[in-house]
């Protein structure tokens, strides 16, 4: 069994990022335990976010240790999660040089079980509608010592299928957004508080594990 | 991108309409200008008479003019307008928010090989 990590690297101000990058690839290749990795430098306009995100696919049974990164130059804390996937898609597995998108979230303290089953299938339904979300994922975190709950991932071709087709969707914006909006007092379930990075992705996460 | 309308449902007593409108011009309509494209455009009732004994339902109508504007509308929601209605909250019965597009366009539909 193998366990799916994802990670924000937060740098202190200043740090150099391509550095940083640099030594997590170096200081990851190799490690036991191991069984594939991505390491991307996140691109401007992300927000609640680290420098980098880093992710992890890990054996089970070495899942509980976490990767030190303290040697990273730069390196500051980390914000990550362990998840299991709740449902995953592949519209082309061959991806290559597009970008990779981590949404972190919580759920909001008393939420009905009914309503957060519904944003999940609703944050599913997305890429029904949205041809430039490639490869999709959403997870719910099994880790403790995290207030994240979700973790939902896409796989674009470019950064203007994410930033235009994505945001612009009226299913983004007039359904899924709901759920997101403390404004809406019967449906809204996500705390305020996110962590929505996005780097360039080399080839395939979702499809790699 | 065409405009965007908000509805808000607030189901209240009738004694309490006044309240609700009064606390809207003092706590959320100054903030609109941060807020850029959001506007208010109609404050309705229904039914528009007192009824023994049953609630009257107020109705707002918000306009952006897209959706980057929407998501200007979404961050710019600060603590005041969560503490607007929450004091709404205090005075009605049930709310509702609905989101809204122009019914003569195409309604976009799921992609057929999805």
């Amino acid at each position: 069994m193998s366990i799916c990590e994802t990670l924000q690297i937060h740098l202190k101000p200043g740090a150099d990022t391509t550095q940083a990058d640099t030594a997590i690839r170096e200081h990851i290749t190799g490690l036991p335990g191991l069984q594939s990795w991505h390491v991307g430098l996140n691109l401007e306009g992300c927000w609640g976010a680290g420098q980098l995100t880093v992710d992890l696919l890990r054996e089970a049974d070495s899942a509980d240790r976490p990767i030190d990164f303290s040697g990273v130059p730069g390196f500051e804390r980390t914000d990550g999660v362990q998840y299991q996937t709740i449902e995953q898609g592949l519209r082309q597995p061959d991806i290559q040089g597009g970008i990779w998108r981590t949404l972190m979230l919580q759920i909001r303290d008393g939420a009905a079980a009914e309503e957060v089953a519904k944003f999940e299938q609703e944050t599913l339904g997305m890429p029904r509608y949205m041809r430039g979300i490639r490869n999709w994922r959403l997870g719910r975190v099994t880790s403790p010592g995290t207030h994240w709950t979700h973790v939902w991932q896409q796989e674009y071709t470019t950064i203007n299928d994410l930033m235009g087709e994505y945001l612009l969707h009226p299913y983004h914006w007039g359904w899924v957004d709901r759920r997101f909006d403390p404004e809406f007092p019967d449906v809204w379930v996500v705390d305020t508080g996110l962590c929505h990075a996005f780097c360039p992705l080399e080839s395939t996460i979702v499809g790699r594990d | 991108m065409s405009t965007i309308h908000i509805l808000d449902e607030i189901v209240l007593a009738p004694d309490a309409i006044a309240q609700v409108l009064q606390l809207l011009e003092e706590h959320y309509l100054p903030g609109l200008p941060a807020r850029q494209t959001l506007s208010l455009q109609q404050r309705w009732v229904s039914p528009p008479v007192q009824l023994e004994n049953q609630n009257n339902t107020l109705w707002l109508l918000w306009e952006v003019t897209d959706a980057y504007c929407y998501y200007t509308m979404r961050g710019t929601a600060d603590e005041g307008v969560m503490r607007f209605w929450a004091e709404v909250d205090q005075l009605c019965q049930e709310r509702r928010r609905h989101v809204m597009g122009d019914a003569t366009q195409p309604l976009p539909q799921p992609l057929e090989d999805a």
